[in-house]
């Protein structure tokens, strides 16, 4: 999915990430679907417009889930279909839901379980397959001993209590416990119906375990394949190890290694955020609740740091997109848990979370390989960095830091620092043709723009400037594809 | 004990005229810290009877374990010379006091950016040759090094006491071997000197330029200091007598008469001067104590004026032999005669050395102020090293002031190496803390400092890395960057072995390269942190300092690993084309090699961006066959710093190309910083945009459009022109008797090196051996070579070239094969990307 073979076919060939779609009868996506239950839920609550969302890969099935359910609900209740998502289709897309007046949205598939903030929401996880047996042989055979926390992909959240159970219960041939503890976790998004303006459960993993233990004497014993979900996993839990078994290739394995890899590139991206003056805060989500905190939250920082940020909303993260802002040095990516892990090797400027980019920032925080991806703990760390910066004023914060990407000091430009704009004395302003005096106050683009060799047609300071005036004349008309004076 | 005081000292360094910076170089194992002790002796730091084993200037632990030094260590020494030497100091002087500030440097190559920062802050050196194994590689080296620096070298020929003792040489052998030594250190000087700086710098003992004698037993001696003796005696003038002490002179003990000729008319044989006044009384001495005459030697010694004491007396062997030529002819006397007299003083140095330290205006405030040495003119010191404290993490920035005086408590400007005049880049103002005076193991707080001398600073150490320009001028250029004879072309992955150590890690990289000069630490794109060294010992070094004092957390260590360059070996077959993201613009772009000359003229600084593109592209014309129409159109060069890969717009009438050169150079160092088969920098490739189609409506041709799909061209273009790796190569050369020969072949070939020069050190059994061995194959060299010889050979290497790796990078063979093993520890996928990833079909 790299930018760097992005020839287009890409798109089109693409494999989607979640397997091949089947082939459905009427009873099977019923069934799989929940459609009674959601149908249910829909005339309980009164709905009238729903949006039901799929991601791309079950965006076949779409037709017949919505006339199923259309036929269960009462005649004036109309339910639609939410395509094309702005953003991941793991979360919650409000906005095009919003733009339909939903009251109510159906989601349906892998979800990150993002806070909504507005509109209720009813989580249809689908179930997946899971041979328990099979699963349970794997795991004494390779975990036996080891304390269990049985995690799982939402498709398959349905089985943990089982699976956890059953391990639970398993001896070995001698008789005694096959595992020392077995905690399942669960997903509470309590009964499935999330609704922002009722005080319940938050949407979210969470596991009770026995008092006086700690998560770092605990195994994880993931059901579910490779995705995104195992990544921020891995990231976030400090755990003793991760294995994680995939009912698809009825496969058991650990997944360390790759973890420490993907650690050190984060922390490569951390660095890359430290060196980086100019930054762009682009927004991934429109559906995370207090992702507007979040922005806030960065803008301070960034503004604290004497550093100059810029917000962008692009829709989905592609490289092109971001490459036109050639001035940015790094982005980061206000987006759900799972979404805002991007691998930005092919991105012009790195892109990182609000959770690295704090830690570039900060001079109290330090990465120790704790990670965390959510907004709640970001928000927090956040503002305990508040306090401690508030504590510590030093006075002397414009000593270049050590930087690990090229192995020598970096020294910081410093935008809006009070000190630099107290008096304009000696400073060069450019006065153009018009004797009009044009002056930059810290402003990066400007400044960007100087160093360019092309700055754009009549740009007020270009020596070949004309200040005829011109003859207004016909522009071109069509599509980009082609004028209507190429053809 | 010490017979100084920091007053003393402050006060002399006032009278210019009467210091002396230099710098103690040589080869490895020459006896440079050994030689240095006799000085400090005399100088009452150390006891006499310890000099020649104490090695003061090896602070540290390590560097008295493994008997080599590592850092170099700088130490001021008072001095007062007679009358009579005073006469002969071809200056101005102040009275009969001088200030040595004396800096000891390490031998061993992995270390020379140590030397290199040494010599900036000085202006003369003592290099110290061996009188066994002769004028070897670093010797050459360390020569060159200061010459290039516009430091005046004076010869010390040293372990004369294994000539006599251990090789039982002739006299006649002895003085042809000096001969030899003379002869050998004057072919290098007259290659490299600067004689319209300088003058002539070739050295003589007749002139008193050259010392011999014995740092072991600290002894040595001048021809002055003979002639003086035998001026008297003889009733000519000294510098007479000094003349006929060298070169073909006769001495016919018969006659009294001097001749050009061994034997005279009458066929009666006559002895050569040097012989028969300085070596016999030498020879004498050593037969008679060494062969148990040790009333012979009594009554010698008495003759020469050389009084014992009764303690003295009981000695035998060589412990008399030890007392009585130490007292016969002190080396510190030899050896602080001829740095008072020969070389010269800051005044008379920055003379001549303003032009090729300071980057501005020769005109301005600064270079007058440097070229006088006016304690009175704007400050200008640079910086050439930072030195560890006790205080973990803080660092003494060592310099040199060149110009006015620096004061504890001065507010200053500190311009780092990339500080561009008139910006506000890598630029601070600052106040210096304190100004200290560095003596070795000690140190002494001073309120200030004028012109000429070597300082130590607290305050400024985290502004700068490593080094730098400190100034008071507004408008003062930089003091010129040092270039290093060595790089760090060896690398190694570190990690801690606990997550939570890792603060502590990044802080331990940061304190270890700034304690080094040459050492390079940062992250690897997959996030490992590498440590690079200019060679294995180097590493070994840096690494334990690394773990032991500056990050203080248990480390775990990869296998060292070299680092490669991508190039391209043909010109693309074909042009590649491709597409932006949004089809509407096409680049096709053809690849081609640039010729390794070139290359290191761009490598060099010689050719760079910021020349004037007229010259640059008639240079270019007349040297390496360009077209100048496609000379004058280079776009970039890439990296920015020292960039060896160039952008040529070959184009005709394209419309809007003005608009995308941004992007394209964009792209260009973008892709040029990981290349497309191993993701190793690039390096000497050319690319020609042949042709640009762009769409009409600028919307559609930004930068986002533009940016990735130049880099896509970059890297079809370098697949589709027979890519390559180059490798790191070594020059090594090995000394070694002709038994241990046929082993070094041996390890040599097993390595992929190859022999060029093999040539026996004449009046010695020793062979010399210069070999290429690629850098990938000196891991565990050292100590392979030494099982095979019976630790016989010892190399020295150091970083020569990049030789291109026979092959082509994406077909199966060896190339591959190592692309694939540096993909692999990357992490990435392990086969190299297919060239339809980067070429689209029109």
């Amino acid at each position: 999915m790299s930018s760097i073979d992005n020839d287009g076919s890409a798109a089109i060939q693409r494999q989607i990430d979640s397997g091949p779609t089947r082939e459905m009868t009427v009873g099977e996506a019923v069934a799989a679907y929940e459609v009674e239950q959601t149908a249910a839920v829909i005339n309980a609550g009164n709905y009238r417009r729903v949006a039901l969302q799929f991601p791309d890969h079950l965006l076949s099935h779409s037709t017949l889930v919505s006339t199923e359910l259309q036929g269960r609900i009462d005649a004036d209740a109309r339910v639609f279909i939410l395509a094309d998502t702005s953003y991941g289709s793991c979360c919650v897309d409000e906005v095009a839901a919003n733009h339909y007046s939903a009251d109510l949205i159906v989601h349906y598939g892998r979800t990150c379980l993002s806070l909504s903030s507005r509109i209720p929401v009813f989580y249809v996880f689908g179930r997946d397959p899971l041979d328990k047996d099979h699963c349970a042989e794997l795991a004494a055979g390779c975990l036996e001993g080891h304390r269990l926390l049985v995690m799982s992909d939402v498709p398959l959240a349905y089985a943990v209590p089982e699976v956890a159970q059953s391990l639970g219960q398993r001896r070995d041939a001698s008789g005694t416990l096959a595992f020392g503890q077995v905690v399942a976790s669960e997903i509470a998004v309590d009964g499935r119906l999330y609704d922002p303006k009722l005080a319940g459960v938050a949407p979210g993993r969470s596991w009770q375990l026995p008092r006086e233990e700690s998560i770092g004497d605990y195994t994880v014993l993931y059901l579910g394949g490779e995705s995104l979900t195992l990544t921020n996993i891995l990231l976030t839990v400090r755990c003793r190890s991760v294995f994680s078994y995939d009912p698809a290739m009825r496969l058991l394995r650990e997944e360390t290694l790759q973890v420490n890899r993907h650690l050190a590139r984060r922390f490569k991206m951390v660095q890359h955020a430290r060196d980086a003056d100019v930054i762009g805060i682009v927004v991934g989500t429109l559906a995370a609740t207090r992702y507007l905190r979040v922005i806030e939250a960065l803008k301070g920082m960034i503004r604290r740091a004497h550093k100059k940020f810029y917000v962008f909303v692009v829709g989905k993260l592609n490289v092109a997109k971001l490459a036109n802002f050639a001035e940015i040095e790094t982005y980061v990516l206000v987006a759900c848990p799972e979404n805002s892990l991007v691998d930005s090797k092919e991105f012009f400027a790195p892109v990182v979370t609000p959770f690295e980019m704090l830690l570039a920032l900060s001079r109290s925080h330090q990465w120790t390989g704790d990670y965390v991806t959510d907004f709640h703990a970001f928000l927090d760390d956040a503002d305990r960095e508040l306090m401690d910066e508030a504590v510590d004023d030093d006075d002397d914060d414009d000593r270049p830091h050590f930087s690990l990407i090229t192995g020598a000091l970096k020294q910081s430009r410093r935008f809006n620092d009070p000190r630099e704009d107290v008096d304009g004395e000696g400073q060069l302003a450019v006065r153009n043709g018009r004797t009009e005096i044009a002056q930059y106050l810290g402003s990066a683009g400007a400044e960007f723009l100087l160093t360019r060799s092309f700055r754009g047609l009549g740009h007020d300071d270009q020596e070949n400037r004309s200040d005829e005036p011109a003859l207004a004349t016909e522009g071109r008309s069509g599509i980009a594809r082609g004028y209507a004076n190429e053809r | 004990m010490v017979n100084f005081t920091v007053d003393q000292i402050r006060g002399l360094m006032d009278k210019v005229a009467n210091i002396r910076n230099m710098s103690v170089i040589a080869h490895v194992d020459h006896g440079k810290s050994t030689l240095t002790d006799s000085l400090v002796a005399k100088a009452g730091i150390i006891s006499s009877a310890k000099a020649g084993e104490t090695r003061f200037t090896d602070t540290r632990q390590d560097e008295q374990d493994r008997c080599i030094t590592i850092k170099s260590t700088a130490i001021s020494m008072y001095f007062e010379l007679d009358a009579d030497q005073m006469e002969d100091i071809p200056e101005k002087k102040h009275g009969n006091g001088f200030l040595i500030n004396l800096i000891d440097s390490p031998g061993h190559v992995d270390f020379s950016s140590e030397v290199t920062a040494a010599l900036r802050v000085t202006d003369g050196a003592l290099v110290v040759v061996d009188t066994v194994s002769g004028v070897s590689v670093q010797t050459e080296t360390v020569l060159r090094q200061a010459l290039t620096e516009l430091i005046k070298p004076v010869i010390m020929i040293n372990k004369v006491d294994r000539a006599l003792l251990e090789l039982q040489l002739p006299q006649e052998d002895l003085y042809q071997t000096f001969c030899r030594v003379v002869e050998n250190v004057n072919v290098s000087i007259a290659t490299y000197q600067d004689e319209n700086a300088m003058g002539s710098l070739l050295v003589s003992p007749e002139l008193g330029t050259v010392a011999f004698g014995s740092g072991l037993h600290a002894w040595g001696f001048t021809l002055r200091q003979f002639a003086t003796r035998y001026a008297k005696k003889f009733g000519v003038e000294r510098n007479k007598m000094m003349a006929k002490l060298w070169g073909d002179n006769f001495f016919n003990p018969k006659t009294k008469k001097w001749s050009s000729k061994s034997s005279d008319t009458t066929g009666k044989h006559a002895d050569r001067g040097f012989n028969m006044f300085a070596l016999d009384p030498i020879y004498k001495i050593f037969g008679a104590t060494m062969n148990g005459r040790k009333e012979e030697a009594l009554t010698l010694i008495d003759k020469l004026g050389v009084t014992l004491t009764s303690e003295e007396r009981d000695l035998v062997d060589k412990a008399l032999l030890k007392v009585i030529m130490r007292k016969f002819l002190p080396a510190a006397e030899a050896l602080m005669e001829m740095i008072c007299i020969h070389l010269p003083s800051p005044v008379k140095a920055q003379g001549y050395r303003c032009g090729g330290l300071y980057e501005g205006p020769q005109d301005d405030e600064c270079a007058m102020g440097i070229r006088g040495c006016d304690p009175n003119a704007p400050l200008m010191l640079y910086v050439s090293k930072m030195v560890p404290t006790s205080d973990k993490g803080r660092f003494y920035a060592f310099g040199r002031v060149f110009s006015g005086t620096v004061k504890s408590g001065q507010k200053v400007r500190i311009q780092g190496p990339n500080y561009v005049p008139g910006s506000k880049s890598d630029l601070f103002v600052k106040s210096i803390q304190r100004t200290i005076l560095m003596m070795g193991r000690y140190i002494e707080s001073i309120e200030d400092c004028p012109a000429g001398n070597i300082i130590g600073l607290v305050g400024v150490d985290q502004y700068l890395l490593k080094s730098g320009t400190l100034t008071t001028s507004e408008t003062a250029h930089n003091l010129k960057v040092m270039k290093f004879s060595v790089s760090p072309v060896v690398q190694i992955a570190v990690d801690v072995k606990n997550q939570q150590d890792l603060p502590k890690l990044v802080e331990g990289l940061k304190r270890l390269s700034k304690s080094d000069p040459c050492v390079l630490c940062y992250t690897s794109e997959s996030g490992e942190h590498i440590v690079a060294g200019a060679g294995e010992l180097h590493l070994e070094i840096c690494l334990k300092d690394l773990e032991e004092d500056h990050a203080q957390v248990p480390i775990k260590y990869a296998d060292p690993v070299v680092g490669y360059r991508e190039t391209v070996q043909a010109e693309s077959s074909v042009a590649a084309l491709s597409k932006s993201p949004n089809k509407h613009n096409r680049i096709h772009l053809s690849a081609a090699p640039i010729q390794e000359e070139l290359t290191q003229l761009m490598e060099d600084g010689k050719i760079t961006a910021r020349d004037d593109f007229k010259e640059r592209a008639r240079r270019l014309a007349d040297e390496f066959g360009w077209d100048v129409n496609d000379a004058r159109k280079i776009w970039a060069f890439a990296p920015e710093q020292a960039g060896t890969n160039l952008l040529v717009d070959m184009t005709k009438g394209v419309q809007y190309l003005n608009e995308i050169k941004d992007s394209c150079v964009s792209g260009l160092l973008w892709a040029v910083k990981e290349g497309p088969c191993a993701e190793e920098p690039m390096r000497g490739c050319r690319f020609n945009i042949m042709d640009v189609t762009l769409h009409a409506d600028s919307i559609h041709r930004g930068a986002g459009q533009i940016l990735p799909t130049m880099r896509r061209a970059i890297y079809g273009a370098s697949l589709l022109a027979n890519p390559g790796l180059q490798e790191p190569i070594y020059l090594v050369e090995i000394q070694c008797p002709e038994n241990a020969m046929g082993g070094i072949y041996g390890v040599l070939t097993r390595r992929r090196g190859h022999v060029f020069e093999e040539a026996q050190r004449p009046g010695t059994p020793l062979y010399n051996i210069k070999a290429y061995l690629p850098v990938a194959e000196s891991f565990g060299f050292t100590a392979d070579l030494r099982s095979n010889t019976g630790g016989q050979a010892f190399p020295q290497s150091v970083f020569d070239h990049w030789e291109i790796m026979k092959g082509n990078a994406n077909e199966p063979g060896k190339v591959m094969e190592v692309c694939k093993g540096i993909r692999k520890r990357k992490g990435l996928v392990e086969d190299l990307p297919a060239l339809d990833r980067f070429v689209d079909k029109l």
